[in-house]
C-alpha cells in the first residue's frame, strides 16, 4: 500500500523503518516516529470512526491528546484496549486497530439511522423519553447502551505487568515545550532535585518538527542533553500528568512498553503510576487550539490548524493536496503558508475584514488566495470533505448574505483562537480569568491556592510566542529552585522570531445561510459527545443556563476528552445567547485525570497476592501440610476446618465438632490480639475500659471483660490475666486487635495523661495452640512439667512453664465449655509446639479443628462472637451479660448511656436462642424473625437470626437470635420468613444448649 | 531450650538480583522500652552504653547493641543476643517500679535487609517517606508505611537498608519486595 | 493528599495519619448526675465548622502519638499542630 500523503522528506520519522500495521483488517504500512493518526493520514484514511449518538462519519481533529473523535479499539484479546486515542498511539510493527461505535461496517453503519432522526435526539433526550415509567429503565437502559457504546473492554485477565512508585522532588515541571525545558534547565543549574514530565516520546512540544532558528536548535540539544545526564533530572517522556492534588501530590502515568506493542516489553511493566510530591510545581503545560463551529464541521477532513503543521513538521504528511484554512486569528497563516510550501493548493478564509497586510501579502507571493470578511457556510462530503462553500460575512458577523463560493478541497484546517491548557492549575485549586487580549481563561495568581505553591509558563499561561515561552519559563525555573533554597545560574536563551497567535477577532458561532438548528446542517462544538450549538440554544430555552447546568443538560464537556476542545465554545455560545460576559457563564472546573489511565498502573504492584496482604501465623505450614482449608479473618488465614478424604464441609465440620466434646482438639488461636499492659495504674485504667471489676484480680488470674463505646455498646471482648500487680496480658478478638489497642492509646494520650500505663501489642509475639476438651489434660500433661490437676492450675488462672521443651505460658481459659489450655510459646517455636502437640495428641485421640468449629462449639455454649451477635447497637444487658456489667464501680466508659432512655426503653432487641421445630431445619443466619407473614415483603420484623448450625453434640439444629423483648418471650413460638419463601417456626429458648449448669470447663 | 530450632517467618531466606540483595536477617533480641524521661533514657544508658535522648527518627549502634527512637517516650533496643531474658532483667532492674514497660518484641518483629543500587528505588515504590540519600542517611530511621504494612526502617550504611516488619506481615513486604526488584 | 507535621516525627504523607475528629471534647468526670441532655452533647454532638477546625489525628503508621491540628476545612491549609495538653495556637484570641 502506497503512502500517498506521505512528503519525500522532512518530519522525525524514519522512512528506512516501514512498520506494518491495520485498520479495520487493511494492512498498510507507516514508518517509526509516526503515531496510529499521522501513519493512516498518510495512507489517505480519513474516516475513523463514527460519532456517539448520531453516528456520523468521523475523521482526525487533532494531532496531540486532545483528540476528541478519532478513538480506536487497539489489539485484541486479552491485549485489547477501548476508546485510545488514535493521536497518543506510537506506531509499533504490526499493530492492529479497529474503528469504533459502527455496526456492522465503518463505511455502512445501521445506526446513522440516528443521524436521520435527530431531530427527535436532542440535548436531554434520555432525560425526558426514558425516564418513566421507572420500571422501564433497566430495558432501555441495555438498548441505549449498545447503541451507543464506545468500544468494548477485555474479558480476559491482564496479562501485562505494572509499577506504581512515590517520588519527591524540589521543582516538578509539567511539559517539555520551551517553557518547560527552559524551567528546567535553568531549576537543574541549581542543586534542587528537579523532575520534568512529558506526554509526548521527544521533548520540544509545539516546536517538534519546527525549525525556529539555528541558535534555537543548539540551546534545545543542548539542554535536552544536559537534562538527561544531570543525576538531580528525572527526565519522563511518555509520561502524562493525570492529578494535581493538594499539598503539590501529582500522580503522572509513564508509558513504558506501549511503544513496542503488546507482549514486547519483556519482563518490563507496561506504564509506571508515578505518585509525586513536588515543593515546587511549574506548568508549562502548552495551549489547546480550539476550532470554529461552523456548518457540519465534523466532516472527515476538518481538522485544526495546528494539527495540519504538526503532520506535515513532525511526521512528513500532507494531509490532503487541497486544503481550505478557515480562521479567526493570524496563527493559522503559518499553517497556510506551511502547507502551500509543502506542495498543497491553499485557500485562505477569514473572518476578519481587515487582516496585517504582511500576512495577507505573504500568501499572495505564495499563490494562496485570501478571502476576508468570509465564512464558510456548508461542508460538502459525507465521508470526506468534496468542498466547501464560502459566503460574506455581514457588518456584525452575525450573518452572511451575497455572493458564494465554492472551493474544492479534501482539508478544511480552522483555527478559531487558542486555550490555554490550564487544566493542572484549576486542579490544584486556583481560579481562572478571563483575558480578553486572546480570548481564553488563564490562571489567576492571586486566586491560586496557597497550599499548592505552583506557576504558570508559556502558553498555558497565555504567552504564546516561543520566545515569551523561554523567557517565562527560565524565570519560573530560577524562582522555583530559589524557593527550594537553591541557587541557579541559567545559561542565555537563544533568539528566537516572532511566533504565536497574533490578532485574533472572536468568532464563536459561525453563521450560515440558516439561523442556528434550522436546516439540515450542524454546528459541532463538542465532538466526542456530539453536541451542537443548537442543543446550547435548547438548553437555554429550558433554562438551563449556568455552566454547570449547561453541562449536565447537554452533556457537553462531560466526555473522556473533558472538553479540551470544546468547552470555551460552550461558555461563549450560551454568554452571546444571554447577552452575558463569558465569565458571567462561569468556567468549568477541571478534574482528574487529565487523559483516561488504566486501572493497572493506578493499582501498580498491588494487584493479585499483593493486593491485599495475607496475614500468616508461625503454624501455617502446618495448616498446608494438614490438608486445612482456609478462611479470611481480617487480613488472616486461618485454618476453616480440616477435611479428611472424601469428606466435605459439613462432615469434617461434625466431626470436628464431635472431637472436641467427646476427646481432645486443637485450634491455632494466634491471631486472637495481645496487648501487653504494664505500668502502677493498669488495674485503674482496666476498671475504666472494661465493664467489671478488675482491681480484685489475683496475680496469676485470667478474667473474661466487654468493651463498650460511650455509647454503651458492646464493641469488643476478651480475656485479660493479671501477671503482676502492674503487669497485665490482654486479648481481643482477631479482628478487633489494631481497633483496640488504638482505642487505648487515644484514651490513655488523650484524656487521662496523668495515668502511668504503657500498651504495647504483643500479637505475634506468641504463637497460640488451644487444647480443648475433656482429654486436654491429660494430653497437656504428658509434655508439660506444669502441674495441670485441678487443684494446682484451676480454671481462668495462668501458669508458666515448659510444654514440649519450649518455654510457655499456659492460660486454663476456654471458648468452648470444656476443659481447656491456651498454651502460647514465642512464635519462633510456634511450629515446633504445634508438631510436639500433634504428636503427642495422638495417643489422646487428638483432633486438628477450625474456625467453623470454633463457632459451631461456642454457638453450643451460647458465647457470643463481637460482630456476628452483636452489631455495635446492642448493649451487655440486651445480650442478657448483666452479670459481667459492675454495678459498684462510680463509671467506665459507656455506663452513663445505660440509663438513656433509648437504652432502657421496653422492646429493644435482645439476646435468645431459637430451637427450629423441625430439628433438622438449620436456619440461615441473616433470617428475620417476622410479626406476621405475608405474600411479599415488607413484613414487620422482630428480630434477626445471628448464628445458625447444625449442633452435632446437641444433635439437632441450633440457633442464636436477637429478638425485641427476647429476654421476656423464651418459651413462645416465633415465626421466621425465608428469602425463598419457606416459613419455619421456631421456639424461643436460653441460648445455652449443651452442658448448662457448666460443669465441663470446671472439671 | 539450646537444642530447640530457631524459626523466622521466612526462614532466612535470600533474593539476589543485579543490583538488589534482599535477605531476611537471623532473630535477635527485641525490646520496646518505654517511659519517662530522663529515667528512661539513663536506664538504657546503663544497660546498653548508648545514649538514649536523641533526636527523633535515628538510631545508633555500638557494640552488640542498636538503639532506635520510636517516639518519645518510646525506644527499640536490638541485641545480637537470641533471647531478650537478660535485657528485659535488666532493664527492670534500672527503671523505676510502676512507671515505665519493658516488652519482649524480638519474635513480634523480623527485619529485611536489602541493599544494592536499586533498593531506594525497591523502597520508594511501596512508602510515602522519602529515601533520597539526601534525607535518608545512615543513622536514620522512621516508622513508616510500605504498602498496605506498618515498617520501621533505618539506613545502615550508603545503600543497605533495615526494615522491620511484624512477623505476619512479613511474607507480604517479601514478595512486595522482590516483585518490585524486577520492575525498577 | 496532605502533608502533615507530627510534632514529633516531622513532616509526613496523610497516609502515615488517621483523623479522629474535633479535638478539645474532655470527657465529663461526673458522668452519673449528668441529665441526658449533657450527655447527648458529649456523646452525639460536634460543631462541625467550616472554617477553622481543631481537630486530633494519630500519627498511626509512624510514632502512634496523638496531637490536635488546626486546620481550615474549606482550604485544607494546615496552619498549625500542636501536642495534646498543649494550648491550641491562637486560642487566647478566639476566647470569648
Ligand atoms: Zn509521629
Amino acid at each position: 500500500m502506497t503512502q500517498a500523503q506521505r512528503l519525500d522528506s522532512g518530519g522525525l520519522i524514519d522512512r528506512s523503518k516501514p512498520l506494518r500495521f491495520t485498520f479495520d483488517g487493511k494492512p498498510y504500512t507507516g514508518y517509526a516516529g509516526d503515531t496510529l493518526a499521522s501513519a493512516l493520514l498518510a495512507n489517505g484514511v480519513r474516516l475513523l470512526g463514527r460519532s456517539f449518538k448520531y453516528h456520523r462519519p468521523r475523521g482526525l481533529i487533532a494531532a496531540g491528546s486532545e483528540e476528541p473523535n478519532a478513538l480506536v479499539q487497539l489489539e485484541e484479546g486479552a491485549y485489547t484496549e477501548p476508546n485510545t486515542r488514535a493521536t497518543s498511539v506510537e506506531l509499533y510493527d504490526g499493530l492492529v486497530a479497529t474503528s469504533q461505535n459502527r455496526w456492522p461496517s465503518l463505511e455502512f453503519d445501521v445506526g446513522a439511522v440516528n443521524s436521520a432522526l435527530s431531530r427527535f435526539l436532542p440535548a436531554g433526550f434520555y432525560y425526558k423519553t426514558f425516564m418513566w415509567p421507572a420500571s422501564m429503565w433497566m430495558t432501555y437502559e441495555k438498548f441505549i447502551r449498545k447503541a451507543a457504546g464506545l468500544g468494548v473492554s477485555p474479558t480476559e485477565p491482564d496479562p501485562d505487568v505494572y509499577h506504581s512508585t512515590y517520588a519527591h522532588c524540589d521543582v516538578l515541571v509539567i511539559g517539555a515545550g520551551p517553557a518547560g525545558l527552559a524551567a528546567a534547565a535553568a531549576a537543574a543549574t541549581s542543586d534542587a532535585r528537579v523532575m520534568l514530565v512529558d506526554e509526548q516520546s521527544v521533548p520540544g512540544g509545539a516546536t517538534t518538527g519546527r525549525t525556529l532558528s539555528d541558535a534555537y536548535t543548539q540551546w534545545f540539544e543542548q539542554s535536552v542533553s544536559q537534562l538527561h545526564n544531570n543525576d538531580n533530572v528525572t527526565f519522563l517522556p511518555r509520561t502524562t500528568l493525570t492529578g494535581y492534588f493538594d499539598y503539590n501530590y501529582l500522580t503522572a502515568v509513564e508509558k513504558i512498553t506501549d511503544h513496542l506493542g503488546p507482549g514486547r516489553g519483556a519482563d518490563k511493566p507496561r506504564q509506571r503510576f508515578w505518585k509525586i510530591r513536588a515543593k515546587q510545581v511549574i506548568i508549562a503545560a502548552g495551549s489547546i487550539e480550539r476550532p470554529l463551529v461552523f456548518a457540519d464541521n465534523d466532516r472527515p477532513g476538518v481538522m485544526l490548524a495546528n494539527a495540519v503543521d504538526t503532520y506535515i513538521n513532525r511526521y512528513g504528511v500532507l494531509p490532503g493536496n487541497d486544503i481550505a484554512v478557515f480562521t479567526n486569528n493570524d496563527s493559522a497563516y503559518l499553517t497556510a503558508l506551511n502547507a502551500s510550501a509543502n506542495g498543497a493548493k491553499v485557500t485562505m478564509v477569514d473572518t476578519r475584514k481587515s487582516v496585517n497586510a504582511g500576512l495577507t501579502s505573504a500568501c499572495e507571493d505564495a499563490g494562496i488566495k485570501v478571502f476576508t470578511g468570509h465564512a464558510i457556510t456548508s461542508v460538502q462530503g459525507a465521508k470526506g470533505v468534496s468542498s466547501v462553500r464560502i459566503m460574506p460575512l455581514s457588518d456584525d458577523s452575525k450573518s452572511v448574505a451575497g455572493q458564494a463560493w465554492e472551493i474544492k478541497c479534501q482539508i478544511v484546517a480552522n483555527s478559531g483562537g487558542w486555550t490555554p491548557s490550564a487544566h493542572m492549575f484549576s486542579q490544584s485549586g486556583g481560579k481562572l480569568r478571563y483575558d480578553n487580549a486572546i480570548h481564553g481563561f488563564v490562571p489567576d495568581m492571586s486566586k491560586a491556592k496557597s497550599i499548592n505553591p505552583n506557576v504558570s509558563a508559556g502558553a498555558c499561561n497565555g504567552s504564546f510566542s516561543t520566545a515569551k515561552c523561554l523567557q517565562e519559563g527560565s524565570q519560573a525555573g530560577v524562582a522555583a529552585a530559589a524557593a527550594c533554597g537553591y541557587q541557579s545560574t541559567p545559561g542565555a536563551l537563544p533568539a528566537v522570531e516572532e511566533d504565536g497567535l497574533g490578532g485574533i477577532e472572536a468568532m464563536w458561532l459561525v453563521p450560515t445561510v440558516h439561523p442556528v438548528g434550522e436546516g439540515s446542517a450542524k454546528h459541532f462544538h463538542d465532538f466526542q459527545n456530539d453536541v451542537t450549538a443548537a442543543d446550547i440554544h435548547l438548553a437555554a430555552r429550558e433554562g438551563f443556563l449556568s455552566v454547570e447546568h449547561l453541562k449536565r443538560y447537554t452533556t457537553t464537556g462531560m466526555a473522556t476528552d473533558q472538553g479540551k476542545t470544546s468547552n470555551l465554545n460552550a461558555l461563549a455560545i450560551m454568554a452571546d445567547i444571554r447577552g452575558a460576559q463569558i465569565p458571567e457563564v462561569g468556567t468549568t472546573t477541571f478534574r482528574p485525570p487529565f487523559t483516561p489511565l488504566t486501572f493497572g498502573a493506578i493499582g501498580g504492584q498491588e494487584s493479585g497476592e499483593l493486593f491485599i496482604q495475607e496475614r500468616h501465623t508461625p503454624m501455617h505450614g502446618c495448616h498446608v501440610q494438614s490438608g486445612a482449608v482456609f478462611e479470611d479473618v481480617g487480613d488472616w488465614k486461618r485454618p476453616w476446618y480440616y477435611p479428611k478424604a472424601g469428606e466435605d464441609m459439613h462432615a469434617a465440620v461434625q466431626r470436628e465438632s464431635l472431637a472436641v466434646r467427646q476427646s481432645v482438639g486443637m485450634l491455632d488461636a494466634s491471631t486472637l490480639g495481645k496487648i501487653d499492659i504494664q505500668g502502677r495504674d493498669a488495674a485503674a485504667f482496666l476498671e475504666m475500659i472494661y465493664t467489671n471489676n478488675w482491681k480484685n484480680l489475683g496475680v496469676g488470674r485470667c478474667r473474661y471483660g466487654l468493651m463498650l463505646n460511650e455509647h454503651g455498646m458492646i464493641f469488643d471482648d476478651g480475656v485479660t490475666t493479671r501477671l503482676a500487680d502492674d503487669h497485665f496480658h490482654m486479648t481481643t478478638t482477631t479482628g478487633g486487635a489494631a481497633r483496640v489497642l488504638g482505642w487505648l492509646e487515644e484514651w490513655l494520650q488523650t484524656e487521662w495523661p496523668e495515668m502511668q500505663v504503657y500498651c504495647t501489642s504483643v500479637t505475634e509475639q506468641w504463637a497460640v495452640a488451644a487444647l480443648n476438651g475433656p482429654r486436654a489434660r491429660e494430653l497437656l500433661q504428658s509434655v508439660t512439667d506444669i502441674d495441670c490437676s485441678a487443684e494446682a492450675f484451676p480454671f481462668m488462672s495462668m501458669r508458666e512453664g515448659k510444654v514440649a521443651g519450649i518455654p510457655a505460658r499456659v492460660f486454663r481459659i476456654s471458648f468452648t465449655g470444656e476443659l481447656a489450655y491456651e498454651i502460647n510459646v514465642p512464635a519462633r517455636y510456634g511450629r515446633q509446639l504445634w508438631q510436639a502437640l500433634q504428636q503427642a495428641g495422638k495417643a489422646h485421640s487428638l483432633c486438628l479443628y477450625g474456625t467453623e468449629t470454633m463457632h459451631v462449639i461456642r454457638a453450643e455454649k451460647g458465647f457470643i462472637i463481637v460482630g456476628q451477635d452483636t452489631d455495635g447497637t446492642v448493649t451487655p444487658l440486651d445480650m442478657d451479660m448483666d452479670w459481667i456489667v459492675s454495678k459498684t464501680k462510680p463509671d467506665f466508659i459507656g455506663k452513663r448511656s445505660f440509663v438513656r432512655s433509648d437504652t432502657n426503653r421496653q422492646g429493644r432487641p435482645q439476646f435468645v436462642g431459637l430451637l427450629t421445630k423441625d430439628p433438622q431445619v438449620v436456619l440461615p443466619e441473616g433470617a428475620h424473625i417476622v410479626a406476621e407473614v405475608k405474600d411479599a415483603p415488607p413484613m414487620k420484623t422482630l428480630g434477626h437470626v445471628t448464628s445458625s448450625y447444625m449442633s452435632p453434640n446437641a444433635e439437632r439444629s441450633i440457633a442464636l437470635a436477637l429478638l425485641n423483648n427476647g429476654l421476656q418471650r423464651k418459651g413462645d413460638t416465633v415465626t421466621i420468613r425465608l428469602m425463598n419463601g419457606d416459613v419455619v417456626d421456631a421456639i424461643v429458648t436460653d441460648p445455652v444448649f449443651i452442658d448448662k449448669e457448666g460443669v465441663r470447663v470446671r472439671g | 531450650m539450646d537444642n530447640l530450632a530457631i524459626e523466622t517467618p521466612l526462614n532466612a531466606q535470600l533474593h539476589s538480583i543485579e543490583g538488589l540483595s534482599i535477605k531476611e536477617l537471623p532473630i535477635c533480641a527485641k525490646v520496646t522500652v518505654r517511659g519517662d524521661m530522663p529515667a528512661l533514657s539513663a536506664a538504657i544508658e546503663s544497660v546498653t552504653g548508648l545514649p538514649a535522648l536523641m533526636e527523633a527518627n535515628t538510631c545508633t549502634t555500638a557494640a552488640a547493641n542498636t538503639l532506635y527512637w520510636l517516639g518519645p517516650d518510646e525506644r527499640l533496643i536490638y541485641s545480637e543476643d537470641p533471647t531478650a531474658e537478660t535485657l528485659v532483667a535488666s532493664l527492670r532492674e534500672q527503671l523505676p517500679a510502676g512507671q515505665s514497660a519493658v516488652v519482649d518484641v524480638s519474635d513480634y518483629y523480623t527485619v529485611i535487609q536489602i541493599s544494592g543500587v536499586k533498593a531506594r528505588s525497591v523502597i520508594a515504590s511501596g512508602t510515602p517517606f522519602d529515601v533520597h540519600p539526601r534525607e535518608f542517611k545512615p543513622g536514620h530511621c522512621a516508622q513508616t508505611r510500605f504498602g498496605n504494612a506498618s515498617i520501621l526502617i533505618s539506613c545502615r550504611e550508603g545503600d543497605t537498608f533495615d526494615i522491620q516488619v511484624r512477623w505476619s506481615f512479613a511474607e507480604y513486604v517479601w514478595k512486595y519486595l522482590c516483585r518490585v526488584g524486577g520492575y525498577v | 493528599m496532605f502533608i502533615i507535621d507530627c510534632p514529633y516525627c516531622g513532616k509526613r504523607d496523610q497516609t502515615e495519619f488517621s483523623c479522629h475528629g474535633e479535638a478539645h471534647i474532655a470527657r465529663p468526670t461526673d458522668t452519673q448526675n449528668l441529665t441526658d441532655e449533657q450527655w447527648g452533647e458529649y456523646v452525639f454532638f460536634r460543631s462541625n465548622t467550616k472554617g477553622l477546625h481543631r481537630e486530633r489525628w494519630v500519627h498511626t503508621h509512624g510514632c502512634r502519638r496523638w496531637f490536635n491540628a488546626l486546620r481550615n476545612t474549606v482550604t485544607d491549609e494546615i496552619f498549625a499542630t500542636y501536642r495534646v495538653g498543649e494550648v491550641p495556637p491562637g486560642a487566647a484570641e478566639s476566647q470569648p
